[in-house]
């Protein structure tokens, strides 16, 4: 614990300390002190990511590269911290703050929300998407010493700028410094929620907006627990926003292209986040007419963007993979099964009309269970739509956000139904909600209505987050062990556990059907065709292809846990019959059914076969 | 950006500004449309409140 505590302050230092120093060669002049630390933090966390990016491609993604790596930017970091080092509070200019009743509360309740999710960040990985992939694919790297595609699960090539950040500081710590940079990411968000709503809100509005930010339970979820880089996303989104408004403000060309540089990095995340360059570029365009402003922004957009697609275009030949496999791809190359469940994962697919679309962003809040967990950002950003679009003349800085958030809003809605891909247009979004019930003052009943749903929802947020954390508390501070921990806590962890157990002194691939295999430690892959790219149901369906794939795949070992996908459930059982599949261990667990929220439990049968494909089994005929 | 001028730019009451005869009427949409979202919002945890809260009342 202390050498990931030792670790995190020193990438941070670091970070900032290399940042700063880029961002004072660039002369950005009217850009604030604390608008430069967390610009600073910004770019350093970038160069992370990109430099990460490189050991893995020069097969240096081990401790020694990420050391060398961290080496470097501390050379150039030293100068940048120099006054931080003489009075770190002065640096940050923390007594602008305020400490006077409102403010002082405010300010204690952000520190409560900030220490909570610090706390149940230290507990061990647990998130559903971490397990399956967010940690997973990165730890396959790092073991390998570079990238490499991880054909088992198409989310493999969804990753990004993020999950080079996680490879990193697997290589050069352990997931736990992994988890503890996410959190970070989620800190320097709701920084960047504050430094928007400053100029729009005042100090009060402000601090209750990044209040708002941190118990949101969207917020608190990807903060803590879930294990996915996505909130960097909402980080650089705020940064790519904050500094071309400066550039727009204040006429600071070289802004700009440090904007252009974070909504990249935002876009290389994942690749609906691309929306937010696109965004900022089109308000950009809009607001200034400069073609040339917008080429400065494009430029330092597209190199974090293109590299996410030169590496996704070398491993497939589908830069956005497998998103445009359909066009780009020979049909020999395609796994359609794979294809349309990944579309249908995404929520590409649903209804395209016109009725559809418009009411799509109530249903996300209303009925966020089914559309992608929408209502864990709360409903304040619906609620203040109306006063939003009244308030539009209020400033140059509220115009801009309002229409940065819509296009971003309305590109990810055109990508996806799926309100998970949200997160990076939330801060902005809260930013205009907070901004705007300040404005309602002249209309009395709303703005007595609208600070009732303020309190209302820091109330719930603050009492929903506690209450998620009381399960993740006791590991985080040494009231139960991580064994115990992972047994009550995380997915399939006794189905992982017991495959370890019984496959760790044999040899050979064992094929597995359960999604979260990040604790499993024998040679596997995934063979569900809802994710893996391997098993094509269409050209694998049949008993002897299916035995033909496993052979091509060295599966020595196939895992039942209950189920086989069910495109394959004929096969499968088409080979238990036939011998193929000859039984060797067995054992009944526990495991969650349904989401974990809802805590509801089940016994799940595993049996572990071995796959004999000799000649003397002979497949009867279909 | 962060001038105490900026601030009082932003409070500063033509910052928005409806017809006077739509006024109280939209006043009261605004706090009914509010009113609305927070309640259906709301409404949709009562499953989950319960599942949460039935821990609560076991420590009790």
């Amino acid at each position: 614990m202390l050498l990931t505590i030792g670790a995190f302050v020193a990438v941070v230092l670091i970070a900032v300390g290399s940042g700063r120093c880029v961002l004072r060669s660039l002369r950005l002049v009217p850009v604030t002190a604390p608008e430069e630390l967390l610009g600073a933090f910004g770019v350093g966390i970038g160069a992370l990511m990109m430099g990460s990016y490189v050991l893995g491609m020069v097969g240096l993604l081990n401790r020694g590269g990420a050391v060398g790596l961290l080496t470097i930017m501390a050379a150039v970091a030293w100068a940048g911290l120099a006054d931080v080092r003489a009075s770190a509070p002065k640096a940050l200019r923390l007594g602008t703050l305020g400490l006077e009743p409102p403010a002082g509360v405010l300010v204690a309740a952000i520190l409560g929300m900030l220490i909570l999710s610090g706390l149940v960040a230290m507990a061990p990985l647990t998130g559903s998407d971490a397990m399956h992939y967010h940690f997973t694919v990165p730890r396959i790297w790092v073991e390998a010493g570079r990238w490499q595609p991880v054909w088992w699960t198409v989310s493999g090539f969804y990753t990004g700028g993020g999950h080079y950040l996680i490879a990193f500081a697997m290589a050069l710590e352990s997931e736990a410094l992994a988890r503890v940079m996410i959190y970070a990411g989620g800190v320097a968000a709701a920084v960047g929620v504050y430094l928007l709503s400053r100029p729009l809100a005042g100090r009060l509005g402000a601090l209750a907006a990044m209040l708002l930010f941190l118990v949101t339970p969207k917020v608190f979820w990807h903060m803590s627990t879930y294990g996915s880089p996505d909130i960097f996303a909402a980080f650089f989104a705020t940064l790519g926003v904050l500094f071309s408004l400066r550039g727009l403000h204040d006429r600071c060309e070289g802004c700009f292209v440090i904007a252009g540089l974070f909504a990249g990095l935002c876009g290389s995340i994942k690749y609906t986040a691309l929306a937010l360059p696109l965004a900022i570029l089109i308000a950009i365009v809009f607001f200034r007419r400069s073609p040339q402003l917008a080429l400065r922004f494009g430029l330092g957009a597209a190199v974090p963007i293109l590299l996410l697609a030169a590496r996704n275009f070398a491993w497939t030949g589908d830069p956005f993979f497998p998103f445009l496999s359909r066009w780009l791809l020979s049909d020999d190359k395609i796994n359609h099964w794979t294809l349309q469940a990944s579309l249908t994962d995404t929520g590409h697919v649903y209804g395209r009309n016109l009725v559809s679309l418009l009411s799509l962003p109530f249903r996300q809040i209303l009925q966020g269970q089914t559309y992608g967990f929408g209502h864990y950002f709360g409903p304040l950003p619906l609620a203040a739509a109306p006063l939003i679009f009244l308030s539009w003349r209020s400033s140059l800085q509220f115009r801009y956000m309002v229409v940065v958030t819509l296009v971003s809003y309305v590109a990810i809605l055109t990508a996806s139904r799926w309100a998970e891909f949200l997160l990076p247009v939330y801060p902005t979004a809260l930013v205009l909600t907070v901004a705007a019930f300040g404005i309602s003052r002249q209309w009395a009943a709303t703005r007595k209505v609208a600070t009732a749903a303020a309190v209302s929802f820091l109330v719930f947020g603050i009492g929903a987050d506690a209450l998620y954390a009381r399960d993740f508390v006791p590991v985080a501070v040494g009231l139960e062990s991580r064994e115990d921990f992972l047994n009550r806590m995380a997915p399939d962890y006794q189905v992982a556990a017991f495959v370890n157990e019984t496959l760790r002194p044999r040899s050979g691939v064992a094929l597995v059907f359960f999604r979260h295999v990040y604790y499993l430690d024998v040679p596997f892959v995934y063979g569900d065709p809802g994710s893996s790219w391997l098993i094509d149901p269409f050209r694998d369906g049949r008993p002897d292809s299916l035995a033909a794939r496993l052979q091509a795949l060295k599966v020595r070992w196939v895992v039942w846990s209950g189920h086989y996908p069910q495109p394959l459930v004929t096969s499968f059982e088409s080979l238990e019959r036939n011998g193929w599949l000859r039984p060797v261990a067995s054992k009944t667990v526990t495991d969650f059914r349904g989401n974990r929220i809802l805590e509801q439990r089940t016994a799940v049968p595993v049996v572990i076969y071995e796959f004999v494909a000799t000649p003397a089994h002979r497949l009867p005929p279909m | 950006m962060y001038s105490e001028q900026h601030d009082s730019e932003i409070r500063s009451p033509g910052a928005t500004r409806a017809p006077a005869w739509g006024h109280s009427l939209r006043d009261v949409a605004l706090a009914l449309w509010i009113i609305l979202v927070c309640s259906f919002y709301y409404s949709q945890f009562r499953e989950l409140l319960h599942i949460k809260l039935s821990w609560l009342l076991k420590m009790m």
